[in-house]
């Protein structure tokens, strides 16, 4: 047990203690804040420094067990992971140190400084994870870290937007990392990154039939893309550049955007078993870098500059990946993010030194030339305008989120009916002859999750409080309705069957209660303050309920999602995806409702 | 004015395809006058390389304070006054009087029987927080767009605005915009016809036509397809270009004045509304196509109300004052008041300026800006040398020149924005050692700025080999402290130590413009001695002023305003050059201006965020003055540390018990940091303007709040001077109150708000995060611990001289008649206070 207070384990629980804290005294004076933000730091650069120079144990305990079944906490410090520990320590101290004056009588700054260690600490779990399920519960972290300080400003329209925006990618792009993991875990028996590595793993990669192998790579390959804004979804980084400068800084320059390449060289073991996948990786990222590069140098604000050029080296970082450079790719990522960081926090003094350039030589060379006129000059203009355009990445993002969604579903919530006929009978069909008990509830499942996320895009939740209300049951019943019915095909029997499920049920049950109990009594004023500043309170209560339905590793719905697929993969696999999904569109439709429901700016037309 | 033109049309008949001819030959004109009519009401801000302070609600002026305040409210959703419950705080406080309410109740609602319960509700009076922009969210705009189902700020501004800050990119981009010669409609065309890619939204075959046409053409074709009724065209137009106020309006000023950034751009506001049009035509045109089968129609109601508040008197029914209006128009002026109380009072102290308090022989003589920042220093000088005097003028010091560095490419503009300047100083350096680096050791030290760094195998390279290098770099300079890095852009180095001024070149000044310069600023200052028409002799120091400051992009808001967001070195240089020029003064001599024997002009600098000074040409003093000149180095040391600790105290972060050579250490420190988001406080907290003899202030405790300029009643039995001295006085300084002001009342419209998440944009504008528009004003960071006053003008001379002196010059009489400053008059010799009410001077109790 004494593993459990190493200096391994402090240096995690320090940075989520300092946030807590910080949390907790918010009302305080800025003084106080700043006293227990260095406080934090500095013990946290003790114990990280100390767990760098010596050998620590690593850390492993069953967090959750159920008869074949466990979800196994692993966290060890490795090569990597030092290096990684590193660079978040130096990078962490830099931002602190910046921030802390800088952000001086700022709103929000017992938030910001809570936000930021919540991320340090989603970061460090994150490099140091020794298995996909530990890895996940640092990713998640990272999401909402993130999604919190992109919408640091909550009263203004952008921010907010932007916030659930990125959040909406990063939890689509869980779905592989989800999926992945689950299937990792039936076909490799969750084994941590090391085993893989050893003779049991590559035993275990062998025996997969080369398709399936395939599958998995090419979900955590999904993941690592969405998270390090690599094609197709690379105009979400420069989104998601709303907050102070330090946060975007350190988030978007430097350490976020690599957790996408830390996932592949986590997870090498497994896709460098397949060379389609390897390929994958090494075509996906090459193109990246060569769209991004292109479109940095048709950007004229200067962060979406900096964003495009990491992007771009992060996309050579992929292809380092892909070749088996592991060194050069980590030195690289090392190197990209103090380089990124820097060129944000120095940002703002752009105009000063390019205008020193610019008053002393002749304009700057590129800015003067003449393109010429003929077939080159359209070859020319061309390119430029397809940068210009993003390379209709956005564009793309908007077929894929917006209009597509908004045709299929709005279609059909025209008439709200036909989405339940069209969810059921497609289900009952599929699963007719084998149970129509199980087709009747996914479809119906489906259709739920489908009109919550419909309802939570819609303007009314911004304003009322039972549209918000009916976007937290639609997707708390929705989950329920699906968890019963693998209650119903458990082949064992129901009586154990609704114990597998109880861990699941219990936790959206107890969300949704607090949900509902915060929600009661929130009277909206559209065009007043934003509701989350006249209440707080509620407004915490609400967030993490939000957090607990969308699986956010708080609750039992965590483990129990994970077990009800493991039970769902056994019997039925392809269920399994639906499953993922509707847990994915569910976590999104209320993240959206909660940003449009609480931050609701005030000076947004309706 | 040109409102009335909408008559001259006849009325659209139902069928589009008859068009009464005078639509087609008109086009352009009706189009054109209607934009330069609507681009009267955009900020008029310029690009960031220079700031020039400017009345934000310059485009009202024309109207009394408060009703400019609340027709531009209508015009843009801006407040101009602080709320209900910040005014009743500053009463519990005691910033705000009760003698002040009182009297302000008085003022506004003259012979109201019942100013108890006026007071009662002013005191209890909650105030609902009204959100948005009324004119757009009433207007025919918002209504076409719902109709479609979708927002401007979601589809169309943001493709627009990276056209625009494309376009106008002054060096952050590696790729140019093709063709920004032809200007912006035309290159964006040639680019749409050019490209075998789509560019969104310009991708339909609608939008591809009428990007054949002239802009004013497509644009009135898209007006009378979409809008159909000419009556609504100009509003539509207005609701468009409001939409996003700071690119209209950094267009608007860009077609205005072309020279303001370096690289050329021809620009025109048409050509970008004509864009949006074309762009919004477009969309519609895609998104509407199946429901209407002829283009889409907006549709406007017939008798929905299109008055533009700013075109209409004040009194007219949807400019009048609301209730809370009224209560805050109340408390603004209760709030000026009390402060104006104050003020008066300490004025009399002095008694008048009655006794003189100045040495009969001074040893030495300084010259300062009238900015405010510059009160204090010349306070503590003025304590520790009671034997040197000091004055103040507009820190250009008369010299009205365009000025070349010895490093510039280009020329900068030294002297107030109104002024044009014809004349050219140039820096050229003696000896042949510049201080310039190398173009590899340049690299070396700045590498982090390159724009390599973001391509693709340049990149990778330059990543690999020094990104860890920036670990490095990162760390000192943040937990180390920088020193001076690309960041920081300093004041002190803006002329070389070992250059000389050329002021005589073929386009510089001629010897007797010298002289007259240096009369007039002489004259201006009352620097003659009282009893005679000697000028003073011995030693003077002229100290321009600027700013050192790191990570800032608004870091020309914090230069000499008289030079037009510059150091002011070059311009004192200038001037102690012409002065001391024995051809200048022997013209001088001829016109009856006698320097005594050992006379001597230092041109100096005083940087006002590192109390730091740089002399200029110290070898050339002449002996006899050396050891006076050494004694104000040394008085100046200890003055410029005090000064130090007297800023200190304002700022929250830094200990109040600093001595004053930590505190001086503190300020340095803060001059070169990376995230310090207030190097200096700036005007923050300007107040109050005094004209007059350094006597009526001399010993007062003035709080840097107050700007002042010398000026000797004495001399100027006429008002004349005092003309002269008002017509820069008045909107330089003016300009800088009211943008604080404004700034302060509302970050978010007339301000820039917090100024955290900034991002560039083309080096000419600040936006927040990548995708909104341009911001315009101060950040809040600049403004917080400003209190919204208008600035109180006092002039030292009898107040009908006084009031002659304001008429005499229109422009500036509209700033006094309209109240948007105070003007006082203090009787040099009795000492009694006037202040301009209504139409005359009245005595002050």
């Amino acid at each position: 047990m004494n593993e459990l207070f190493s200096a391994f384990s402090l240096s995690l629980l320090l940075p989520l203690l300092g946030a807590a804290t910080i949390q907790l005294l918010n009302r305080t004076t800025e003084g106080t804040i700043n006293r227990l933000t260095i406080t934090t730091i500095l013990l946290m650069a003790g114990f990280v420094i100390l767990s760098l120079v010596t050998v620590q144990p690593e850390i492993a305990f069953q967090l959750f067990s159920w008869r074949d079944y466990h979800f196994e906490m692993r966290l060890e410090l490795d090569g990597v992971a030092k290096i990684f520990w590193a660079l978040t320590l130096l990078l962490g101290g830099i931002v602190i140190r910046f921030s802390l004056i800088y952000l001086h009588r700022e709103a929000g700054y017992a938030r910001f400084f809570s936000t930021l260690f919540f991320f340090l600490s989603g970061v460090m779990v994150v490099s140091s994870a020794g298995n996909l399920d530990t890895f996940m519960i640092g990713w998640e972290i990272l999401g909402i870290a993130s999604f919190l300080l992109i919408g640091f400003y909550r009263n203004r329209v952008h921010p907010v937007r932007n916030a659930a925006m990125v959040y909406s990618i990063y939890r689509l792009c869980d779905l592989g990392l989800l999926a992945g993991a689950y299937l990792e875990h039936t076909e490799l028996r969750g084994m941590g990154f090391r085993e893989l590595l050893g003779p049991e793993g590559i035993q275990g990669l062998a025996a997969l039939p080369n398709g399936h192998l395939f599958f998995i790579s090419a979900l955590l390959i999904f993941a690592a893309l969405g998270k390090s804004a690599q094609l197709p979804f690379s105009s979400w980084l420069p989104r998601a550049m709303e907050g102070p400068t330090p946060s975007s800084a350190i988030f978007y320059g430097a350490l976020s955007i690599h957790a996408g390449a830390l996932l592949l060289l986590r997870s090498e073991p497994i896709w460098s078993a397949s060379a389609h996948a390897t390929w994958m990786i090494g075509i996906l990222g090459a193109f990246s870098a060569l769209i991004a590069s292109g479109i940095s140098r048709t950007v004229s604000n200067i962060k979406s500059q900096i964003a495009y050029g990491s992007i771009t080296q992060v996309g050579i970082i992929f292809v380092e990946i892909a070749l088996g450079l592991k060194t050069l790719a980590l030195i690289h990522i090392l190197s990209n993010a103090v380089l990124r960081c820097y060129q944000l926090l120095a940002s703002p003094s752009i105009v000063a030194h390019r205008l020193k350039i610019q008053g002393t030589q002749k304009p700057i060379a590129t800015l003067s030339y003449p393109l010429p006129l003929g077939a080159w000059g359209r070859v020319r203009r061309t390119a430029y305008a397809f940068f210009l355009s993003d390379a209709y990445l956005q564009d793309l993002g908007r077929v894929i989120f917006v209009t597509l969604p908004q045709t299929l579903a709005g279609r059909a919530t025209q008439h709200p009916w036909r989405i339940y006929v069209a969810g059921i009978a497609i289900f009952s069909v599929t699963y007719m002859g084998w149970d129509w008990r199980m087709g009747l509830a996914a479809g119906l499942a489906i259709a739920l999750s489908l009109d919550g996320l419909w309802d939570a895009t819609q303007g009314s939740v911004r304003s009322g409080t039972a549209a918000c209300a009916k976007v937290f049951d639609k997707t708390s019943i929705s989950s329920l309705i699906f968890s019963l019915s693998v209650a119903c095909l458990d082949p064992a029997g129901a009586a154990t069957g609704v114990l597998e499920v109880l861990p699941f049920s219990a936790g959206i049950v107890f969300w949704w209660a607090l949900a509902r109990a915060a929600l009661a009594g929130i009277a909206q004023d559209p065009w007043g303050e934003p509701t989350w500043a006249r209440f707080p309170k509620r407004s915490f209560l609400v967030f993490m309920s939000a957090l607990g339905l969308g699986g956010f590793p708080i609750s039992t719905v965590f483990f129990g999602e994970d077990l009800l697929l493991h039970e769902v993969i056994v019997v039925r696999p392809s269920l399994a995806i639906a499953f993922t999904g509707i847990f994915i569109l569910n976590g999104i439709a209320l993240i959206q409702t909660y940003s449009r429901f609480f931050f609701n700016p005030p000076r947004e037309t309706a | 004015m040109s409102s009335g033109i909408h008559l001259e049309f006849i009325p659209v008949s139902d069928d589009d395809d008859v068009q009464p001819n005078i639509f087609q030959e008109n086009i352009p004109q009706i189009v054109t006058e209607l934009i330069e009519d609507l681009a009267h009401w955009l900020p008029s801000q310029g690009p960031l390389k220079e700031f020039i302070h400017h009345n934000t609600l310059h485009a009202y002026q024309d109207r009394p304070f408060h009703a400019a305040v609340r027709v531009a409210r209508r015009m843009t959703g801006g407040r101009g006054t602080l709320k209900l419950k910040e005014y009743q705080e500053l009463f519990r406080q005691g910033e705000i009087t009760e003698r002040g309410l009182k009297w302000a109740i008085a003022a506004v609602t003259p012979g109201s029987l019942d100013s108890m319960s006026l007071m009662q509700t002013l005191l209890m009076a909650q105030e609902k927080q009204s959100v948005g922009n009324p004119l757009l969210e009433n207007g025919i705009r918002a209504k076409g767009w719902a109709s479609v189902g979708i927002r401007p700020e979601d589809s169309i501004h943001p493709a627009l605005f990276k056209i625009f800050s494309q376009y106008y990119d002054q060096g952050i981009a590696t790729w140019a915009f093709p063709d920004t010669g032809i200007g912006l409609f035309a290159s964006v065309a040639s680019l749409v016809e050019q490209s075998w890619v789509p560019i969104r939204p310009f991708h339909t075959s609608a939008a591809r036509r009428l990007l054949q046409l002239s802009p004013e053409a497509a644009m009135h074709e898209v007006l009378r397809e979409w809008v159909g009724d000419p009556r609504f065209y100009k509003r539509y137009l207005l609701e468009t270009a409001l939409g996003h106020p700071g690119w209209s309006g950094m267009i608007r000023q860009l077609e205005l004045q072309p020279g303001r950034i370096v690289s050329a751009r021809p620009s025109r506001l048409a050509d970008a509304l004509a864009l949006e049009l074309i762009a919004e035509y477009s969309l519609f045109s895609e998104i509407l196509k199946q429901s209407v089968p002829n283009g889409p129609k907006l549709l406007p109601d017939p008798s929905l109300d299109v008055t533009i508040p700013a075109e209409v008197p004040s009194n007219h029914p949807i400019n009048q004052a609301t209730e809370t209006e009224r209560l805050l128009e109340i408390w603004q002026e209760a709030f000026e008041r009390s402060y104006l109380d104050r003020l008066v009072r300490t004025l009399s102290l002095s008694g008048g300026g009655s006794k003189s308090q100045t040495p009969k022989t001074p040893l030495y003589q300084t010259v300062f800006c009238i900015d405010d920042r510059e009160c204090s220093l010349r306070r503590h000088l003025e304590f520790i040398q009671p034997l040197g005097e000091t004055f103040a003028t507009a820190g250009f010091f008369g010299v009205d020149c365009l000025f070349q560095g010895a490093n510039d490419a280009i020329l900068y503009k030294h002297c107030p924005d109104p002024v044009r300047p014809r004349h050219i100083v140039r820096e050229v350096v003696r000896s042949k050692k510049p201080g310039s680096d190398s173009s590899v050791s340049h690299f070396l030290k700045f590498f982090h700025f390159s724009q390599h760094s973001h391509s693709l195998i340049r990149g990778w390279i330059l990543t690999q080999a020094l990104g860890l290098v920036a670990a490095f770099k990162m760390a000192t300079e943040i937990f180390l402290g920088p020193g001076e890095s690309a960041a920081t852009l300093g004041s002190l180095g803006r002329i070389l130590p070992t250059s000389e001024l050329i002021l005589d070149g073929n386009d510089g000044y001629q010897l007797d413009e010298m002289a007259d310069r240096v009369q007039a600023l002489l004259k201006n200052m009352g620097f003659f001695r009282p009893s005679g028409q000697d000028p003073r002799g011995g030693l003077t120091v002229l100290f321009g002023h600027g700013s050192t400051s790191a990570n800032n992009p608004y870091f020309a808001a914090y230069d000499c305003g008289a030079c037009s967001g510059k150091p002011g070195s070059p311009n004192s240089r200038a001037f102690a050059k012409m002065a001391n020029d024995s051809r200048v003064r022997s013209i001088l001599e001829s016109r009856g201006v006698r320097f005594p024997d050992a006379t001597w002009f230092v041109g100096a600098l005083h940087d006002t965020t590192r109390d730091e000074v740089r002399y200029f040409d110290t070898d050339l003093i002449p002996n006899p003055l050396r050891e006076v000149f050494e004694t104000l180095k040394d008085d100046m040391e200890k003055a410029l540390m005090a000064n130090a600790k007297e800023r200190c105290l304002k700022f929250a972060q830094v200990s109040q018990d600093l001595s004053p050579k930590e505190a001086l250490k503190e300020v340095r420190h803060r001059s070169t940091s990376l995230f310090e988001a207030r190097p200096e406080m700036n005007h923050a907290t300007n107040a109050a303007c005094v004209v007059g003899r350094r006597d009526l202030t001399r010993g007062l405790f003035l709080d840097r709040r107050a700007f002042m300029n010398s000026y000797d009643p004495q001399v100027d039995p006429e008002g004349t001077i005092l003309t002269g001295i008002l017509s820069a006085v008045v909107p330089v300084c003016g300009g800088i109150s009211l943008e604080y002001f404004f700034s302060r009342t509302d970050s978010e419209v007339y301000g820039a708000g917090t100024k955290l998440p900034h991002n560039i944009s083309g080096l000419i504008g600040v936006l927040n995060g990548t995708t909104g528009d341009l911001l315009t004003g101060l950040p809040t960071q600049m403004t917080e611990i400003h209190p919204p006053l208008r600035l109180a003008i006092f002039v030292e001379q009898k107040e009908d001289i006084a009031l002659l002196a304001a008429k005499r010059n229109a422009a500036v009489f509209e700033w006094i008649q309209n109240a948007w400053v105070r003007y006082l008059s203090i009787d040099p010799e009795t000492g009694k206070i006037f202040e301009f009410r209504g139409d005359r001077m009245e005595k002050l109790t």
